[in-house]
């Protein structure tokens, strides 16, 4: 990334620096356009956020008599005031602390929960559908039908189904005649695409 | 052929399908590269535990990401200008097929020397024999000589059709009233499947299209036999 010389953050400070004390009614009032003057009406507002630590006003604005007194103790010396003292004037300037705002909350098990219950519901729509709506399997999805189709191995069957072909072809249950037939299909799509070369 | 839950490609058969393959590879790739960096800065910024409050524009990363961008784009352009080119390119075909598109059927013609046609009607799924593919296999094939260079002029006797083939990059649409050309070249012998590919009514899903590829004796005698059967 781009190394951050001191002649560079010189420029970058000094561009930012003439950024912001020259705003643009300013600028634009320079170059010739007539500008109304810009006035900020906005009301100085409290807000507990971690990029702004110190918000316009304080947060408890009307204060009782024994917190206006505390107010009094405070322009003293501050070794003066006992803990609990500072930790008031602390709750009188601010509401949450840094780790009460950061603290996380417990939504993740809402969006979690209600993620399982609409796959739930999905799970039911589909497990009724195979029993009320689709008709019965084709027989070309059975196994002894998929081990008889040309190019069994890994060509038009995908690695692990055209291995498991492999192995089904020739142990149990495809009745030895199968396995033959198979084999001898087998050799024969050899010879036929390797035999002309 | 295609195998169950296949997610890419059918092994190429002719070279055009060979390119076509490579230039997906190489497009694929740059737009995995993109996604990984673009979910990663995703990551990095939701993460981030700081806040930079006075950023307000950037003119270096603005034109990073502008002739970046460009530059990728050119390098997915030319190859893929080189291929369409590489289409159109006049060659001398040995044997031309006419590929007619009916309801739902395929008709072939083989008129260069003598008159052949013949339709190809799927095998319905109660008719196969054990081992043939569901849906795909016919009753004739087409049959063509291997590592020729063949042409075959693609139309309609009724509603749209398209004759399409995976495997040698081929997908040309019958039109009623017009006639298509396409050129390819079958490098391998073996049977390729495909399938009609525009909507063309109740049984637009059950009219495939099969091509088998032989050497050129056999598919001497193959026409000799077909012509006397007729």
């Amino acid at each position: 990334m781009l190394h951050l010389t001191a002649g560079r953050v010189g420029s970058l400070l000094a561009r930012r620096a003439t950024a912001a004390l020259t705003n643009s009614s300013v600028r634009m009032a320079s170059h010739g356009h007539d500008v109304a003057e810009m006035v900020d009406m906005s009301q100085p507002l409290y807000v507990d956020r971690v990029d702004i630590p110190l918000p316009d006003r304080p947060y408890k604005d009307t204060l009782s008599p024994a917190e206006e007194s505390l107010k009094q103790k405070e322009k003293g010396p501050w070794s003066q005031l006992s803990k609990e003292e500072k930790l008031a004037l602390y709750r009188l300037k601010f509401c949450q602390t840094f780790p009460e705002m950061q603290e996380p909350s417990a939504e993740w098990k809402t969006v979690l929960g209600g993620i399982f219950i609409f796959l739930g519901l999905t799970g039911l729509v589909v497990w009724w559908q195979k029993v009320y709506v689709y008709p019965a399997r084709p027989r070309t999805f059975d196994d002894d039908w998929q081990a008889k189709q040309k190019c069994i191995d890994t060509v038009c069957h995908d690695r692990s189904h055209g291995l498991w072909l492999l192995f089904l072809s020739f142990s149990r249950g495809l009745a030895k005649n199968n396995h033959e037939e198979v084999i001898l299909l087998y050799t024969q799509i050899k010879l036929e695409v390797v035999g002309f070369f | 052929m295609a195998h169950p839950s296949q997610l890419g490609f059918q092994d190429a058969a002719s070279p055009l399908m060979e390119e076509l393959l490579h230039f997906h590879d190489h497009a694929l790739m740059i737009v995995i590269l993109i996604s990984t960096m673009v979910l990663y800065i995703i990551l990095a910024m939701v993460t981030a535990k700081l806040t930079d409050k006075l950023v307000l524009d950037s003119q270096e990363i603005e034109i990073i990401w502008t002739v970046l961008p460009a530059i990728i784009l050119i390098l997915i352009a030319l190859p893929s200008l080189r291929i369409s080119y590489l289409m159109d390119e006049i060659n001398d075909p040995h044997l031309t097929i006419k590929a007619m598109g009916h309801q739902w059927y395929w008709s072939y013609e083989y008129t260069d020397y003598e008159d052949l046609g013949f339709d190809s009607y799927m095998t319905p799924t109660q008719d196969l024999t054990p081992g043939q593919f569901r849906l795909l296999e016919a009753d004739h094939r087409m049959v063509t000589p291997v590592e020729s260079p063949i042409r075959v002029l693609i139309s309609a006797e009724d509603v749209l059709h398209s004759w399409a083939i995976p495997a040698l990059g081929v997908k040309v649409d019958a039109v009623p009233g017009r006639l298509n050309q396409t050129t390819f070249i079958i490098s391998r012998p073996g049977v390729f499947f495909g399938q009609c590919s525009e909507i063309c009514g109740a049984n637009h899903s059950f009219m495939p299209i099969v091509v088998e590829a032989v050497p050129l004796q056999h598919f001497e005698n193959w026409s000799s036999l077909m012509i006397e059967e007729a």
